[in-house]
């Protein structure tokens, strides 16, 4: 599978920083804000036109959401008051096919991510998600030929209820944790994409979020299929201006790869300093099936997110690269989880981790084997780099093997900067910023290459475009 | 420390859950059920004295104890009531502490054997003061055969500047047995605390090992030696908090499951204060028997760019395809290269120990080993 576009690609994820920059301005249609219960949840439910039974789900997520206890290791979201919060935005644009048709103020900030370029050259389809509503969706017209479904998640739940009902939240079921149980009570936008027997999908689809206002809650839910034989890949990216109060966001992300099907979703995180960022994501992979998560996670202030696979089917597989930069007082809770149930299951966790200027990085893993799981094999390595006395790393890896023919390793190393090599580069002339910078890309460089080269590439230009900073450093 | 009993059941088994998947890896709730007055004295698999020349200690189940250790009213500096339940109702349960002084610049030896009793539970805790420049041995050998009993021990250790400690635990218990032990040792400047644990059987058998280092150039080391048969389960702890500037911490487990429940969870904490420190976890747990369960959770905190190195790696596995060949090459068949495995692991951790006990320890381990692996 390769990602075609590089260039485009790249402009994407180094403007967001720029989008960042400025607080568009826009007509606000519907904002529901307040506490959360059974009214408030109805109200957005009835804002959307839905079914009876997508509301049933809501309700029923809202009672777990009442009844489960909030995670007890969870840190740095005290200032987080669900009460306090606008659930659902809906700016006043309707969901335009084209960029012409978008209210200037919003269109702006696709122009400043350089979106449009993006889309023309490398991208196979698009969704642009503005608060809590989709309010741009391109298809080219290859994906209309091979019949592949792209649309927003709430047309997916009018035009596809039975498949819509066969997958959401069946692969990740609210009933895990209470932030899986809010998300569902308050999901809203989000891109639905189902990829036919044998399609071949050459160029990733991409989808890109954006809050504009503080104190928001986005809840986007993104459910992809990949039928038998089919491949797709899958770009998320996010961004959000600067406030002095925070946003909250809590999405979730569901794959289910069909027998043979190849998956690839990869996101870089590219949130604001002051965003509390949950992700909830996970994939299940039938027979032969492969699934690979790449996760870059650079912005937000907090942000908790463990991609996760279900190897279900015999011969399956997975591989989860994480990669995560704590700079400046920032909180990184990441990791990988992999759940293997079928025969011949192979996955491979690789997550590397730098933290810089006070910033804390936490992984967080398990790589569960269930009995009849034979032959299962899993690695997982965890490296992470410190850059100086205020930051730290902390790695939770936890192994439950209960099949007798797996085979699992992990390993984990948490370096500093090498004095030595620090001195070598110095005396070749790099100031201390840029020799720092070289040896994070260095330190990065054993993760990116088990990553196609075009993804390593863009992930290299956000570590880059980070660790610019450095030169500022000690 | 032991008032507010009748809050006892208020008091979580353990203030955090340890797994998204499981509740607890620890059965606490099988110990609890278990405890109670004990009942007898179960007959020990180890008849035999571990360390030549040591003091003697017995303890028994009534909570008494002979031997030449000092017996005081009930306390304890490093354990709290508040930590877990049973951990609680152990201190609640103490008639005694008792005290080992090991003065400055003096060594002693001393060996305890723990009489487990055949139901209910026994309570026992030892305080260990290593003085300056001074050395200790202590050995607490543990072992029932059909006993139910909940045998309960906590040790804290405070060992002084320029002072060693080496700490054996060998416990080893048939399918019944739900043995529980806590250690918790404190060493200063130029310190080096050792613990070596053989963990064999029991219904369920938790032994937590945890070291905080503090002053400079301490070392660190645990080396466990698990083993596990069906229907048995063995869970172990260790954790080391290294505070001390140049100094080495380490822990190594080895694990050999045959159909049982094997878990171990290990936790190296690197802070600020342990600048140019060496630091590493590592566990390797081989899988022979069917049906058995394997938990590693190998943890690493690291506060700062102070440390040398800082690593943990575990793995899980059946026994490694290339040592067997290795071995079959040399005219071993795989029972007998599992026995060379097995002796070689127990043999590091036994070493020092005399020689004569720690053959007799091994071919007791081997015996119960199943389908053949014969001493």
């Amino acid at each position: 599978m390769k990602v075609e576009g590089k260039a485009e690609l790249l402009d994407t994820i180094s403007s967001s920083s720029e989008a960042a920059a400025f607080s568009p301005r826009y007509e606000k249609a519907i904002e529901i804000r307040g506490k959360v219960d059974r009214s408030l949840v109805e109200e957005i439910s009835r804002e959307k036109r839905e079914p009876e039974w997508m509301l049933r789900v809501r309700l029923k997520a809202l009672e777990s959401y009442n009844k489960l206890p909030a995670p007890n290791w969870l840190s740095g979201v005290d200032e987080l008051d669900l009460d306090e919060l606008i659930h659902y935005l809906k700016p006043d644009a309707a969901l335009a096919r084209s960029w012409d048709d978008i209210p200037e103020g919003i269109r702006r900030v696709y122009e400043s991510l350089k979106l449009p370029e993006a889309e023309k050259r490398a991208l196979a389809g698009i969704s642009f998600q503005f608060e809590s509503e989709t309010v741009y969706l391109g298809v080219k017209r290859m994906l209309e030929e091979k019949k592949v479904i792209m649309v927003p998640m709430e047309e997916a739940v009018i035009r596809y209820p039975d498949m819509v009902k066969q997958y959401f939240s069946k692969v990740f079921p609210y009933a895990e944790h209470k932030f899986a149980a809010l998300h569902t009570a308050l999901w809203s936008g989000g891109v639905f994409v189902y990829v036919p027997k044998g399609v071949r999908i050459p160029q990733p689809i991409e989808a890109f979020f954006f809050m504009a206002s503080a104190l928001e809650g986005q809840f986007e839910h993104t459910l992809l299929i990949a039928d038998e034989g089919s491949e797709l890949q899958f770009i998320e990216g996010c961004s959000a201006p600067m406030y002095k109060r925070y946003s909250f966001h809590d999405g979730m992300v569901e794959i289910y790869a069909h027998k043979g099907s190849k998956v690839k979703f990869v996101t870089l995180q590219n949130w604001s300093g002051n965003v509390i960022n949950f992700n909830n994501k996970r994939a299940v992979a039938e027979g032969g099936a492969y699934v690979e998560w790449l996760e870059g996670s650079v912005g937000s202030k907090v942000t908790y997110v463990y991609p996760s696979t279900i190897l279900k089917g015999n011969d399956s597989s997975t591989s989860i690269y994480t990669i995560t930069i704590s700079n400046g007082k920032k909180l990184k809770d990441t990791g990988a989880k992999v759940i293997a149930i079928g025969k011949n299951a192979r996955a491979k966790l690789v997550s590397k981790s730098i933290s810089a200027n006070g910033g804390k990085n936490v992984y967080r893993g398990l790589v569960r084997i269930n009995k009849g799981a034979m032959n299962a094999v899993v690695a997982s390595s965890c490296d992470s780099l410190i850059l100086d006395g205020s930051s730290s790393s902390y790695t939770y890896p936890h192994n439950q093997v209960e099949e007798d023919t797996a085979s699992i390793t992990h390993e984990a190393r948490t370096g500093r900067i090498s004095e030595e090599q620090l001195f070598y580069m110095r005396s070749r002339g790099l100031s201390e910023g840029e020799a720092k910078s070289l040896m994070v890309l260095g330190f990065m460089e054993d993760v990116l290459i088990d990553v196609p080269f075009e993804m390593a590439s863009v992930l290299n230009s956000v570590v880059q475009l980070e660790f610019s900073k450095l030169g500022g450093m000690g | 420390m032991l008032e507010g009993s009748a809050d006892i059941k208020d008091v979580p088994y353990q203030r955090v859950r340890d797994s998204p998947t499981l509740k607890f890896y620890s059965s606490w709730e099988k110990y609890e059920s278990g405890m109670g007055e004990p009942v007898g004295i179960a007959n020990p698999i180890i008849n035999e004295r571990m360390l030549r020349g040591a003091e003697l200690v017995e303890l028994r189940p009534d909570g008494s104890y002979r031997g030449s250790l000092e017996e005081e009213s009930p306390s304890a500096d490093l354990f709290s009531v508040t930590e877990g339940r049973i951990l609680a109702k152990h201190l609640m349960s103490l008639k005694s502490s008792l005290k080992l002084k090991v003065n400055d610049r003096e060594n002693r030896r001393v060996e305890i054997i723990y009489l487990a009793p055949e139901a209910g539970s026994s309570h026992h805790h030892i305080r260990i003061d290593v003085g300056r420049g001074s050395s200790a041995e202590i050995a607490l050998i543990s072992s029932a055969r059909s006993s139910e009993g909940v045998p309960i021990t906590t040790m804290e250790a405070f060992v002084g500047e320029g002072s060693k400690l080496r700490i054996w635990r060998v416990s080893v218990f048939e399918r019944e047995g739900l043995p529980i032990s806590w250690l918790r040792v404190s060493g200063r400047g130029a310190s080096e605390v050792e613990v070596r644990n053989v963990l064999l059987g029991g219904g369920a058998s938790f032994a937590s090992d945890e070291i905080s280092l503090i002053g400079s150039k301490s070392a660190a080391k645990m080396n466990s030696f698990l083993m596990a048969m069906e229907g048995e389960k063995v869970d172990h702890l260790t954790n080391i908090s290294n505070n001390s500037p140049g100094s080495n911490a380490s822990i190594f487990v080895n694990g050999f499951n045959f159909g049982g429940v094997l878990v171990h969870r290990g936790k190296l904490k690197v802070t600020r204060e342990a600048l140019e420190s060496e630091n590493k976890l590592s566990s390797i747990f081989y899988r022979i028997g069917s049906g058995s369960k394997t938990y590693s959770v190998p943890s690493l905190e690291v506060e700062g760019d102070f440390a040398v190195s800082a690593s943990h790696e575990t793995s899980v596995s059946p026994l490694p395809e290339i040592v067997l060949f290795y071995m079959k090459s040399r005219g071993l068949n795989e029972q007998e290269s599992l026995e060379v495995m097995v002796r070689s692991s127990l043999s590091k951790v036994l070493e020092g120990m005399d020689g004569d006990a720690i053959e007799k320890v091994i071919s007791e381990i081997l015996l119960r080993a199943p389908s053949g692996i014969s001493p």
